[in-house]
């Protein structure tokens, strides 16, 4: 799942197009969109906003643990060329001071850059900084949802030192976005094909919701029986789970014991040999 | 290729930092005040940053040189190990090192000069009696040596402290520094072997078995001690041919003279970093094994252990004695 986090409308409004996401019916402090695997909140200007869409979104989507968190939009620089893309290498709380620093371990396709969350438009551009209002909200939040390489911040610069915020138009804003909204949805891939390959190998056997339903396991057996079924596709990844012993199991106690004796009689190191 | 280097702000003009930095022209540079702001925070990923890891370059305040582990030592009494690497260029999926940091970058700590001074404040501690000190904990000693230039510091440090003794633990083939000069006798190379199936499923991008017995025969001739560490052991049904094929490998051109030790021990690990190895690597057979998860320690279950132990410790014994032989277990 990927859940973006904008500021603006007329920043999200090429990102909602190109995934066609339709509105959330549900009500929601902030405006949601979301199709079957890509979630997009508009939190409104501001750090505080920014992490309370956050805190929303990941409630909407039912504190789903290992989604892609992206705040996208535009930024300041003092001369980087309008237009251009860069991923937050570090993020600054202009305020506070505190800094995080994004691993970039999976943004192989964009350059990054250093980014400064500040309270108020930053129109000096005085550190060689991105410079935006809600990437330290965004970051400190949504740190608390996933793992930290796949919570990036996307910024395209909108203004500099020639071309100021007072030229940036709601149509110019969106048309810098819609821009980069191809390579945007690349590298969201990307962040959520290195979250699918984490999962892959910790699908369990089909086989496992049937036991689960057939027995009564108490907390600490179901926490057993996931280790054992894991145990199993790890050491014989072409075994089902369900053979005719599990399936005669009359109790959870059975059914674990069993398991663990199939457990004996595989290889140890099935590697070797 | 790095892509990005971390460079702690009290360290960007250090010499050595500087000389490493010439070698990632093209990375990007990010300033932070102190490593660990980009090395501890939690949610990170190991497994996630171990494609790509990014380059962190800093100073070791403190806690420079510390007592090794129980079961490190090699004849020595008085032992203590030293990092100047965190983290390790290779792959192996048995490491703990996997388990023990949060994130899989490297950090170098480029101040060498401190932990002279911190060696030199244990030998004082100890007048009289030798000290061990081993560089390849937290990371491999050698195989980032061409960028780190650490074996040669370090090779200088030790000439001039004889009472000190150094060992170099490593999987890789990097030693062109021990090679430039005459060998010292009070520096041990010890290279980690497992077998053939072992390396091919387990260790990813360790140099092969060959290559590294071929360096190791290099630095014999040249005069220096080799160490051989089989450790960790690794248990399969077929444990006896593909350990009796690999001492047989390791020890048939290498003059036993050469050999200042082997130490072998079982495949272990601290609980708590089991349990982040099997979050990390659920589908990996080798943590899905008959282990007893429930020790402080895991291991094979004792029988498998004792089988394998013995095993090795008879087959090593008969190679290199046993006053050369040291078992790692605790
Ligand atoms: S060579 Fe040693 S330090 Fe490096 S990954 Fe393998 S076990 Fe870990």
């Amino acid at each position: 799942m990927i859940a973006y986090v904008l500021a603006m409308r007329e920043e999200a409004q090429p990102l909602i197009s190109h995934f066609a996401l339709q509105r959330c019916k549900t009500t929601t402090l902030f405006p949601v969109f979301y199709n079957a695997q890509t979630w997009l909140t508009i939190c409104g200007v501001g750090k505080a906003n920014a992490a309370a869409a956050v805190t929303e979104l990941f409630h909407v989507v039912r504190h789903k643990r290992d989604a892609v968190w992206l705040n996208v939009g535009i930024a300041g620089h003092a001369d980087l060329p309008i237009g251009t893309l860069r991923s937050a290498h570090s993020v600054l709380d202009g305020a506070s001071r505190q800094r995080w620093y994004p691993p970039q371990v999976l943004m192989r396709r964009v350059a990054s850059g250093a980014l400064t969350s500040v309270d108020a438009p930053e129109t000096a551009y005085p550190d060689d900084s991105l410079y935006d209002m809600e990437s330290a909200g965004f970051y400190s939040a949504a740190l608390r949802c996933s793992t930290a390489e796949v919570v990036q911040c996307l910024k395209i610069v909108s203004d500099n030192r020639e071309h100021g915020t007072d030229r940036l138009s709601p149509q110019g804003i969106t048309e810098l976005v819609a821009a980069q909204v191809k390579i945007i949805a690349e590298i969201c891939a990307e962040l959520r094909e290195a979250t699918y390959s984490l999962r892959a190998d910790q699908e369990i056997d089909p086989g496992l919701s049937e036991l689960l339903g057939k027995h009564r396991f108490s907390v600490t057996q179901q926490r057993q029986l996931m280790r054992l079924a894991q145990r199993l596709a790890a050491r014989a990844p072409q075994q089902p789970l369900l053979d005719d012993e599990l399936a005669s199991a009359r109790s959870s106690r059975e059914v674990l014991r069993a398991l663990e004796q199939r457990l004996d009689t595989l290889p140890v190191f099935p590697h070797a040999g | 290729m790095t892509r990005l280097v971390y460079i702690e702000d009290a360290v960007a003009a250090h010499p050595r930092a500087q000389r490493i930095l010439a070698h990632f022209a093209k990375a990007t540079r990010v300033h932070c005040s102190r490593y660990s702001e980009v090395f501890n925070p939690r949610a990170q990923n190991f497994r996630l940053q171990k494609s790509d890891p990014a380059l962190l370059l800093a100073r070791k305040l403190n806690k420079l040189v510390l007592p090794a582990p129980t079961g490190y030592a090699i004849g020595g009494l008085n032992n203590y190990y030293f990092s100047h690497m965190l983290n390790c260029v290779y792959d192996c999926r048995y490491c703990f090192l996997q388990g023990m940091f949060r994130s899989a970058h490297y950090v170098v700590f480029v101040n060498y000069e401190d932990f002279a001074q911190a060696i030199d404040g244990v030998l004082a501690q100890h007048r009289d009696e030798d000290c061990w000190f081993f560089s390849g904990h937290d990371c491999d000693s050698l195989a980032y040596d061409p960028l780190t230039g650490f074996a040669q510091w370090a090779l200088e440090c030790f000439a001039a402290r004889p009472r000190a003794q150094l060992e170099f633990r490593t999987k890789s083939t990097q030693i062109r520094s021990l090679l430039a000069r005459p060998a010292l006798n009070n520096v041990v190379v010890a290279f980690s072997f497992t077998p053939q199936s072992v390396h091919a499923a387990l260790e990813n991008k360790v140099p092969g078995i060959d290559k590294r017995i071929a360096a190791m025969l290099q630095l014999a001739h040249a005069g220096w001690r080799i160490g051989l560490r089989f450790d960790p052991l690794i248990y399969s049904e077929g444990y006896a041919v593909d350990y009796g094929q690999l001492f047989e490998r390791v020890f048939s051109d290498l003059p036993v003279s050469s050999v200042h030790s082997v130490s072998f021990g079982a495949f272990r690990l601290p609980r708590d970093s089991f349990k982040t190895l099997v979050n990390l690597y659920p589908g990996e057979p080798l943590l899905a094994g008959p282990l007893n998860t429930d020790a402080a320690m895991v291991g094979y279950r004792d029988n498998l252990e004792t089988e394998l132990l013995e095993f090795c410790r008879a087959r090593l014994s008969d190679y290199v004695g046993d006053n050369k032989l040291y078992p790692c277990q605790p």
